[in-house]
């Protein structure tokens, strides 16, 4: 009997053993294996890292060809010793492992559509999409294109070889705490994954193409009234180069020829990048600055992360020596300073990816017709090992044009990011950073393919310049607005603009450059482009930067933080001399306000709703369509209607039998959204930077902050200022900056968000360009990595 | 004497052994341990999850220096002093059953 006890207890036992070892769902929540992760010899308890635990660590490898050493300073950002470029870009990726390698994985397993491998069939359906939308297949193409340069490849190949030295050296105690809570293992990195993160970059900055609901509004407006509710141009804009422009090489008078609809498009799940993302850059010669040298700023906004989106780095070899800051996954420094130059970037928003019909010749869909004849189309079939499934087949159809992204509809995606590398585009940023005069940076930049950005710059020669860089479509006019007739490779791009042709000036007369994703030239420029461009904080920092003044440091931190909206002082400038006088008497917040969205503001939540309101009863025609995908009509184009026109069409509001005018809209809006209750901005905004995971243990608790998307600042709820920078060039540049997070991604780390509460009052860090080891004053360890022969 | 002895035995091979090998290394040794010196059926099972849970707690204690154990509150939403708490009950757990299950099934001496 107490045998069978016995054997009863070592029966549930094991049992327990088993669910502690199993991953489990309860309440709808995933939970890890609970004594893998709760252990503490190799669980979650391994990732503690106490502020004074660091100690210095001592490798060997074979892939140096000398010692490197790399040193953590009081911010924990690391400044890398190296006697040759390759060497300090292995111990680059190294240390870009060591501190962010969840991140770097998951930001690669995203655009490769292999998220389910590791999260579960939840995520099946994402990774079909960003399969179909041919990420995986644009990165082949550029891993088989940077072959044409091996000798320059090897730049990438020891940068994957120092994070493969980490991720080999690792125990799975000390993996990420990440992993150990999704339960499983990093695997491998390589060249494609850097590829990987190329694309996933266009994706978010060169993804957004409204070519279906384009159509769809055509359909349903026609023509005129399409040219009023979606017009190409603002007037209004001070576009990035104002020009004059070379003559007329390319004659842009064709139209293109567009598909007109029979039947409206539903909407098809394609991954787009978002509206209303906002960086700005610019650069003032030393007639401008107090320091009579060039000053530099940039901030770049993203949707914001933990870990952050960002990484700050510094490189020295016998070479250069510089600081800035790098996205996860690929060599070299994006944005940042060495001792004689600063350089930064904006997105462009050209539209580079149109969709074109396809009329299939059979049933199958396996050949379709161009110029007249029969192609075949490529069958390419994509397999997903999703956790807990069997494998997933998904067979994507690719035309000339590219993959068919939704079986249920026939277009195809033409996107500039499918497109082999004619350059060796990898070494953009590595190149960028050794450089020392501006023609050696164009040349150096010159490879740059995708996404299109406005690469600003600026050196401690007086000089400054900003080039719209990236490969950019030649199009006819009108192309890419709306869904193309894809019967004729005529009706396509018909090459690209050559690379001294793109938007650029240098050291212009009025002393500055300046880009804030706005259009980029005037309609004088002979090349046709429409995209995602955004005029108001390109305004507002020429309206400064013009002034006859000189700027110092602290001007420029003033401008980058910046909540000043000159879409509200325009917009309220004409709503409120229409209000009535009882609505006008409520009307003191709004009459009162310098139109600052700063955090403790009640104003600015007031104005957006009102405006919101304001827009769906103007343009009740669109938003009324609720069944067919439309367009949002942008709100320069309602800002300039209302300038022009106080009683348009547009404002009769279809389902009242009257006949309104802007007057009766203002009104009636006003007096829908001033009972509601109103708090501040920042209690409205609910900002807050949520982990890769979306955990909130992971993630930021809410942040008072002001800003929006028509400011300098372009603060959202998650969208927002993901660096600052500021550097004053001269014999040893002064820098600044600052970034929303922290070095580390381990969440258990002091150093993983350590920089939100400074970031978010617009503080910065002093950034010194530290040419010798012995002038970092307080290191908190380093890594030696030494030869092992 | 006895008692201790397993308590001590079980408490320090516990950690040497975790860090070689897997977590549940604990059954097998435990197991392995009360068949070899018999205790009861109730000092099988108490001796182990005692030495067992207080080996974890002490190594948690030792290793993380709170930081983790916020996470871990903020996570499953319970207390965050909790949690080392919850992570040495598993351990503990899982040894008792298995000392328990090694003390009954070793047949009893024969007289």
């Amino acid at each position: 009997m107490r045998k069978i006890f016995g054997i009863i207890l070592l029966f549930w036992g094991l049992a327990f053993v088993y669910f502690l070892q199993s991953t489990h769902t309860i309440a709808g929540k995933p939970l890890p294996p609970l004594g893998n992760f709760l252990n503490p010899y190799s669980g979650v308890w391994q990732n503690a890292e106490a502020p004074d635990s660091y100690g210095d660590i001592a490798l060997n490898s074979s892939s140096v060809a000398q010692e490197v050493r790399i040193i953590f300073d009081e911010r924990m950002v690391p400044h890398i010793y190296a006697e040759n470029l390759k060497d300090a870009l292995f111990a680059q990726g190294y240390v870009e492992a060591y501190h962010r390698l969840f991140q770097m994985d998951i930001s690669t397993r995203s655009p490769a559509g292999r998220l389910s491998e590791v999260l579960g069939p939840n995520l099946l359906k994402y990774d079909k999409k960003q399969r179909r939308l041919g990420l995986s297949y644009a990165a082949d193409n550029a891993v088989r294109s940077w072959q044409q340069f091996p000798d320059l490849l090897e730049n990438v190949d020891a940068y994957t070889a120092g994070i493969n030295y980490y991720i080999e050296n690792l125990s799975p105690a000390h993996y990420p705490m990440e992993y150990k809570l999704l339960d499983f293992a990093p695997t491998a990195w390589n060249n494609r994954r850097c590829a990987l993160l190329l694309k996933a970059m266009s994706q978010t900055l060169a993804g957004y193409e409204e070519d279906i609901e384009m159509s769809n509004a055509f359909k349903l407006l026609g023509k005129d009234d399409f040219k009023v509710v979606y017009p190409l141009y603002n007037p209004k804009d001070i576009p990035v180069i104002e020009g004059p422009y070379i003559p007329l090489k390319y004659k842009n008078i064709n139209e293109a020829v567009v598909e007109e609809l029979s039947i409206y498009l539903p909407k098809i799940g394609r991954p787009r990048s978002p509206e209303g993302v906002g960086s700005n850059n610019w650069a003032i010669s030393g007639s401008k600055s107090e320091t009579g040298n060039p000053l530099l700023a940039n901030d770049p906004h993203l949707a914001l992360s933990l870990p952050s989106t960002w990484y700050e780095i510094a490189i020295t070899t016998p070479d250069f020596s510089a600081h800035g800051v790098t996205l996860l996954g690929m060599p070299g420094i994006m944005i940042g300073f060495n001792e004689n130059i600063a350089w930064g970037e904006t997105n462009v928003g050209h539209d580079v990816s149109d969709y074109y019909t396809v009329a299939w010749t059979d049933e199958n869909r396996t050949s379709y017709m161009l110029d007249g004849k029969a192609t075949k189309a490529t069958l390419k079939i994509e397999s997903y090992t999703v956790k807990g499934m069997k494998e997933v087949l998904d067979t994507v159809r690719y035309t000339a044009w590219g993959p068919i992204v939704d079986d249920s509809i026939n277009l195809a995606l033409r996107w500039l990011v499918h497109d082999e590398a004619s350059t060796p585009e990898f070494m953009t940023f590595v190149s960028g950073m050794t450089c020392n005069t501006y023609d050696e940076y164009l040349e150096a930049t010159g490879t740059f393919q995708a996404p299109a950005q406005n690469f600003i710059y600026a050196d401690n020669h007086n000089e400054i310049g900003l080039r719209i860089n990236g490969k950019l479509p030649i199009k006819t006019y009108g192309e890419g607005v709306m869904i193309g007739d894809g019967s004729s490779t005529k009706n396509g791009w018909q090459g690209f603009i050559p690379r001294n042709e793109n938007p650029q000036e240098r050291n212009p007369t009025r002393g500055y450059v300046s880009s804030s994703n706005q259009w980029s030239t005037s309609t004088e420029y002979p090349y046709f482009f429409n995209g995602n461009f955004e005029g108001y904080r390109g305004r507002m920092a020429h309206s400064v930067l013009s002034q006859d003044s000189t700027f110092s440091i602290a001007d420029m931190k003033a401008l980058q933080n910046s909540n000043y909206s000159i879409e509200a002082e325009e917009a309220l400038g004409i709503l409120l001399p229409l209000l009535d006088s009882s609505n006008l008497k409520q009307a003191s917040l709004l009459s009162e306000w310098n139109f600052e969205y700063n955090a403790d503001a009640k104003a600015p939540p007031l104005f957006d709703r009102w405006f919101a309101a304001l827009e769906q009863m103007i343009w009740d025609e669109i938003f009324s369509e609720t069944t067919i995908a439309l367009p949002t009509p942008d709100t320069w184009v309602t800002i300039n209607l209302m300038e022009s026109s106080k009683d348009h069409p547009f404002y009769d509001i279809q389902a009242t039998p009257y006949t309104e005018n802007l007057k009766d809209l203002v009104n009636a809006s006003f007096a829908a959204v001033i009972l509601l209750p109103n708090a501040t901005l920042g209690a409205t905004k609910k900002a807050h930077i949520p982990h890769l995971t979306r955990l909130p243990a992971f993630s930021s608790d809410t942040i008072h902050i002001g800003g929006t998307k028509r400011a300098l600042n372009a603060m959202q709820q998650t969208v927002g200022p993901s660096w600052r920078m500021i550097v004053a060039l001269g014999e040893n540049p002064e820098a600044y900056g600052m970034y929303p997070g922290g070095q580390s991604g381990n969440p258990a780390s002091a150093y993983y968000m350590n920089k939100i509460d400074a970031w978010a009052k617009g503080e910065y860090d002093r950034i010194p360009l530290a040419t010798q080891p012995e002038s970092i004053s307080s290191p908190i360890f380093k890594i030696t990595i030494s030869n092992e022969e | 004497m006895k008692n201790s002895i397993v308590f001590l035995f079980l408490f320090t091979a516990t950690i040497l052994c975790s860090f070689v090998f897997p977590w549940w290394i604990i059954a097998p040794l435990t197991m392995a341990f009360t068949y070899a010196t018999r205790p009861s059926a109730t000092a099988g099972f108490t001796v182990p999850f005692l030495a067992i849970f207080l080996a974890w707690a002490l190594s948690i204690y030792f290793i993380d220096n709170g930081s983790v154990q916020t996470l871990l509150g903020q996570l499953f939403r319970i207390p965050a002093f909790m949690t080392p708490l919850v992570a040495s009950l598993l351990g503990g757990f899982v040894a008792g059953l298995f000392g328990c299950a090694g003390s009954l099934i070793r047949p009893k001496k024969s007289l």
